[in-house]
């Protein structure tokens, strides 16, 4: 186990190389110059200047040197757009709010999605059945956009949700009530999905023998969902969840640019329309790593999980 | 004592499998029971027709309506749905009626061949990457995610660039990255099953991977590409949206469902038809085909068959 | 189109801004506003966009400021003289503090200068001041800092020497760049110097006393400011509002007290509360266009033809462009917005728009003889493409809409391109590969000269790579021109030769911007060149 842990460490490093390294001279091929992205051209003598301070005027595989040689001291460097803040910065000030409304819309997303799913199943082709569906369509077909929007309009300013914010003080437990209605926007995609994926299976494993045996033996509904159903069906979950977790934490553009929250995601939008290297790269590097580790992760846990599945090993 | 028979009375018939098995039930393939099972499955059978009607009234309305796609009458830009126009104008002043029919050519074709592709290339990817396990398994995943690693918007203007703003650059813009959640997810359910007796047992008789991967493994992960490839249709729609926004893919005058919606979505305080029809175009379709995916599923799902 | 105003230095109305005398020992005043992005710095000399340039101007006080109808007033100057060369200005400083207590002293403007030439600030602005002797070469590496020709003659006397006369160098001193610095506060930030409130002195109103960034920013009222005993405002709340929509329900709910940039829908629905007070509005002219720019040096030929971009110019009917589209601003048949100043006189109030006189040319018959000119075949059909600047639902349906009206009326066939976002617009634009594109400008102080000086060859923002000697000879001449009547002249018949005689652009439309606020809030100023809404005469009235 420690071998496996180690090797897939190993990888990680190596992915994020690659990925990192892919990134930058994908990023210098964009079109438009990183120092002209106002609606106004700068004169020419200001934009060499900006050039010069940013390194732009060397060959790409120099500036590819400098920069690898910044971040294993670990220096992402600072963002081109925000004047005076570097990347570390920006990431740790931003980072927290898209994490706690990322953890806390896919938890939800989660625990309201597998009961669905398995009431669903249970139900099937039941009333019960055909809302989960509805519920899941609505959750994929129209856009988070839409959702939080008709949150903020209708529910936003009346009890205790606020329009806009978040809490500042104390990042992670306090200002629950701000937190709410994005949570809700953002897990409802997770929802839909998770309810699907969790019927779908859990149909797979209801009418195997080992779920007869245990109804046989009268084990009630509640354990037989404990013991066997959740075990044998929450695969396809794991699947999807890993990266689903990387992508939440790291922020959503919509939610955040709808209820004012100054999270990551909105910010990374801006980096690529501002042309922030920097910034693109920071972000690109910390997203791929904590995708990348809840992969890993999720290879762990499959085999604990499931222990058909031993991932290191080859039949032959 | 011994009963002489008299050799004539017999007959030598010879063994012929065919007329044996005939004797017992007609023999059917996977998919003629996939067929018949689902012709059974009244739901899904409404879906079906639903689409099929949705496609056809996609085809010909644009082309046999009064009113052009395209005309724009600016004094009724943003106009409610009336009993003129019964979807209302949109921003530019044409009638949405006309659009969402026209529209829907784009988003389903879109939504289906971008679908399909996926389920192609994913299921194989996953397939072969759980099954053969080792090195090559590690390889393929770290592949993944590198694509998945890589910001998608820098990607995809990368491929416009190579590629041009055709449809070609579309496609590969849109399944670029679409692919991926499949492939894992049928990853994990190949490592699940590729234990099982079945699998071993046609292992023992000497089949090809590949065809323990066709025949074995993904039908019993049925399910659960079903699922993923049903809820991926609104992310093609979707995607087509920003994609045509950006420029690739198809050119205005003509729109798509996505794009309808992402226009409406800027007005949807005041003007709320421009946002509802599209959308609704978007859930109704997508409806029938989960209802749709819900029926294979039970058809296809090789442990349901009779 | 609203990121990246330099400091416009200009007109638009301004409203109720009755100065009076707010209730007397009131409890304290917080007044909540939003704007829709985070400022880039609080350093006055790198940056220059709308957002950080409100919260510098609300908290430091420079040589000038823009005050109530536009009028260039003392502020951190009483008084200032012009040799008659006009090519000294010295500025007399009155005795005031920063917030530290310290004294805002003649070297500290010299310091911002010098920094602001410096290379190694890449003051996005710099350009703009070229003008001061020493400046540029500094600015290109040629010069030196003590080479900037700016000099404190004492403590309270800055002297700014310049290479050639500029009549409107009074406006130029109200932007943030010439904002003093303390040298040894700004060298020990370092590069991280406007980045962080509690490293910065502030000489204005009020000070920073907070930066969320991506949430919001918290003014508090300054107390060592020379004239606190009139600012009435104890706190700012500056929230972070990126979307329209939830301005105006924030608005609409009471949660900020201002708003701007109103779209017609939500005027409609805020008029019945303007017109009884409930509300206050200022809605006014904002000295910018949009315009379709067309490529004059076009590798197709086609709009290297005048007649060719008058159809185009022509073809696109601006009044339903304007109210059914655009739904604000009003049509724009010339190149210089209303607004804008030539001396004391505003310039369009005596220069009609000039294509209104080609209105009623069929734009057609003018493409078909642009075509024979060519030596095109004018049955072939012809196909343009247009470049979208970026790829927001907004500008897709103005391309939409210029595409139709073109195919209507020109009978041409129109190709939507698309730019990816703004940086790849500026390189197709920049490089000329392009055919017909939609873009804008505003202005960067209060002179038609900011406008005019865009149609010069090869200059940087000159997008449809327009070079006419006659129109360059013109506008050389009004640079130096001191007789305000014949610059005029000037000016009118340039204006004339760019948007009629030769078509290089065509105009669309001219900006109007709208701001609605709290009926209890006067003195409120809100105007071009200056913040997005200016707090320092503001007050609570009490009933």
């Amino acid at each position: 186990m420690l071998r496996f842990i180690l090797q897939r460490f190993g990888y990680l490093v190596l992915t994020l190389w690659v990925i990192a390294t892919a990134t930058f001279f994908l990023m210098n091929t964009l079109p438009g110059d990183p120092v002209q992205t106002g609606t106004k051209l700068l004169p020419e003598q200001v934009a060499q200047n900006l050039r010069a301070k940013w390194g732009l005027d060397k060959p790409v595989i120099v500036r590819y040197g400098i920069y690898f040689k910044n971040l294993l001291h670990g220096n992402l460097g600072e963002s081109m757009k925000t004047v005076g803040v570097t990347a570390n910065q920006i990431i740790k000030e931003r980072f927290p709010v898209s994490a706690r409304l990322g953890l806390q819309a896919i938890l939800t997303g989660l625990i309201i999605g597998l009961v669905l799913g398995i009431l669903a199943a249970f139900k099937r082709n039941t009333w019960v059945d055909y809302l989960v569906i509805f519920i899941a369509i609505m959750g994929v077909s129209v856009p988070s956009f839409v959702l939080a929007a008709l949150l903020q309009r209708f529910l936003g300013g009346h009890f205790i949700f606020p329009i806009i914010g978040w809490p500042s003080d104390n990042v992670w437990f306090s200002g629950w009530e701000y937190t709410i209605l994005p949570t809700l926007a953002l897990s409802f995609w997770s929802i839909a999905t998770y309810s699907r994926y969790m019927r779908t299976s859990v149909l797979e494993v209801i009418n195997s023998d080992y779920i007869l045996t245990a109804k046989a033996k009268g084990l009630s509904n509640f354990q037989i969902i404990r013991n066997h159903i959740l075990r044998n069906s929450i695969t396809p979950i794991i699947s999807i969840f890993a990266p689903s977790l990387a992508a939440v934490v790291t922020g959503s553009f919509v939610i955040e640019t709808i209820f004012c929250l100054p999270g990551l995601g909105m910010y990374f939008v801006q980096s690529i329309a501002g042309r922030d290297f920097i910034m693109i790269m920071a972000t690109t590097i910390f997203f791929s790593f904590l995708f990348i580790l809840s992969i890993v992760l999720m290879d762990i846990v499959y085999g604990l999980i499931d222990p058909r599945i031993r991932t290191t090993e080859t039949p032959k | 004592m011994q009963i002489q028979y008299d050799p004539e009375l017999f007959e030598v018939v010879g063994s012929d499998r065919t007329v044996s098995d005939s004797l017992v039930k007609p023999s059917i393939t996977y998919w003629q029971d996939a067929w018949r099972r689902l012709r059974k499955n009244k739901v899904a059978l409404i879906s079906l027709y639903v689409l099929i009607v949705i496609m056809l009234l996609c085809a010909f309305i644009p082309i046999f309506s009064k009113t052009s796609f395209t005309e724009q009458a600016t004094e009724l830009a943003n106009q409610p749905p009336s009993a003129q126009h019964w979807f209302g104008m949109d921003e530019l002043g044409r009638d949405i009626f006309v659009r969402i029919w026209l529209a829907g050519r784009v988003s389903i074709i879109i939504g289906l061949g971008g679908a399909l592709i996926s389920l192609i290339i994913g299921s194989l990817y996953g397939g072969i990457s759980g099954y053969v396990g080792g090195l090559a398994d590690d390889i393929m995943m770290r592949i993944v995610e590198v694509i998945l690693g890589i910001p998608y918007l820098i990607i995809v203007v990368l491929v416009s660039l190579a590629l041009g703003k055709g449809l070609p650059a579309l496609i590969i813009a849109l399944c670029i990255t679409s692919w991926t959640d499949l492939a894992r997810l049928v990853r994990g359910q190949v490592l699940q099953l590729k234990q099982s007796e079945y699998v071993l047992a046609s292992r023992a008789l000497g089949a090809s991977p590949l065809r323990i991967i066709l025949r074995h493994l993904l039908p019993n992960s049925m399910s659960i590409i079903i699922v993923n490839i049903t809820f991926a249709v609104p992310i093609f729609i979707f995607s087509e949206a920003f994609l045509s926004f950006i420029g690739l893919g198809i050119q205005p005058p003509f729109t798509s469902w996505g794009a309808m919606a992402s226009l409406g979505q800027q007005q949807m305080s005041y003007y709320p038809h421009e946002l509802i029809f599209p959308a609704l175009a978007i859930s109704l379709t997508m409806l029938t085909f989960n209802l749709l995916g819900d029926g294979l599923r039970d058809s296809l799902d090789p442990k349901l068959r009779q | 189109m609203r990121n990246r105003i330099f400091v416009l230095v200009l007109v638009v109305l301004f409203a109720f801004t009755v100065l009076g005398q707010a209730g007397s020992a009131a409890p304290s005043v917080t007044i909540r506003v939003a704007v829709p992005t985070d400022p880039e710095s609080f350093d006055s000399s790198k940056r220059a966009e709308e957002v950080g340039n409100t919260i510098i101007q609300e908290t430091q006080e420079g040589l000038v400021r823009l005050g109530p109808g536009l009028k260039i007033m003392p502020a951190g100057a009483t008084k200032w003289e012009v040799s008659k060369d006009g090519l000294t200005w010295t500025f007399h400083l009155r005795n005031y503090t920063y917030s530290d207590g310290v004294k805002v002293k003649a070297a500290d403007y010299v310091y911002a200068a010098q920094r602001l030439f410096d290379p190694a600030t890449t003051a996005d602005s710099a350009g703009i001041f070229y003008c001061i002797k020493g400046g540029e070469a500094y600015n290109s590496n040629k010069g030196t800092a003590a080479g900037v020709d700016v000099k404190a003659l004492d403590d309270n006397t800055v002297q700014y020497h310049l290479n050639q006369p500029v009549p409107y160098f009074d406006q130029l001193a109200n932007f943030i760049c010439l904002l003093p610095l303390r040298k040894e506060l700004v060298e020990k930030a370092g590069s991280t110097y406007g980045s962080d409130p509690k490293q910065m002195v502030f000489c204005g109103p009020f000070v920073v006393d907070q930066w969320i960034r991506g949430s919001k920013i918290i003014l508090k009222k300054n107390p060592k400011f020379w004239d606190a005993k009139r600012v009435k405002i104890d706190e700012v709340i500056v929230n972070i509002v990126p979307e329209q929509a939830t301005m105006e329900q924030l608005f609409a709910s009471k949660q900020i007290d201002v708003i701007q940039n109103v779209r017609a829908e939500f005027a409609a629905q805020l008029k019945g509360k303007a017109k009884s007070g409930e509300l206050g509005s200022i809605v006014a002219y904002y000295p910018r266009i949009r315009y379709i720019a067309f490529n004059n040096k076009d590798k197709t030929k086609l709009f290297t033809n005048a007649k060719v971009r008058q159809a185009f110019s022509l073809a696109i009917d601006r009044e339903s462009f304007t109210k059914n589209i655009l739904k604000m601003d009003v049509p724009a048949y010339g190149f210089v917005p209303y607004g804008l100043s030539n001396g004391n006189q505003l310039f369009r109030t005596s220069v009609p728009e000039p294509l209104k006189a080609l209105k009623n040319e069929d734009p057609k018959k003018l493409l078909q003889q642009g075509l024979k000119e060519l030596r095109m075949d004018p049955t072939q059909p012809v196909e343009v493409t247009f470049l979208q600047r970026n790829s927001s639902a907004t500008e897709r349906l103005y391309g939409e809409f210029y595409q139709d009206q073109w195919q209507k009326r020109l009978g041409v066939k129109v190709k939507l391109d698309v730019a990816l976002d703004i940086p790849t617009f500026n390189q197709s634009i920049h490089k000329g590969e392009f055919q017909v594109a939609s873009t804008g400008w505003g202005a960067d102080y209060n002179d038609p000269m900011t406008f005019m000086e865009l149609g010069l060859s090869g200059s940087p923002n000159n997008a449809s790579f327009f070079s006419n000697t006659e129109y360059d000879k013109l506008v050389q001449q009004a640079m130096v021109m001191s007789d305000m009547k014949k610059r005029l002249e000037l000016f009118k018949k340039a204006e004339k030769i760019f948007v009629v005689d030769e078509a290089a652009i065509a105009p669309l439309s001219f900006t109007i911007r709208s701001v609605y606020f709290n009926g209890k809030l006067k003195g409120l100023l809100s105007q071009a060149g200056g913040p997005i809404f200016e707090l320092r005469d503001a007050y609570m009235a009490t009933k």
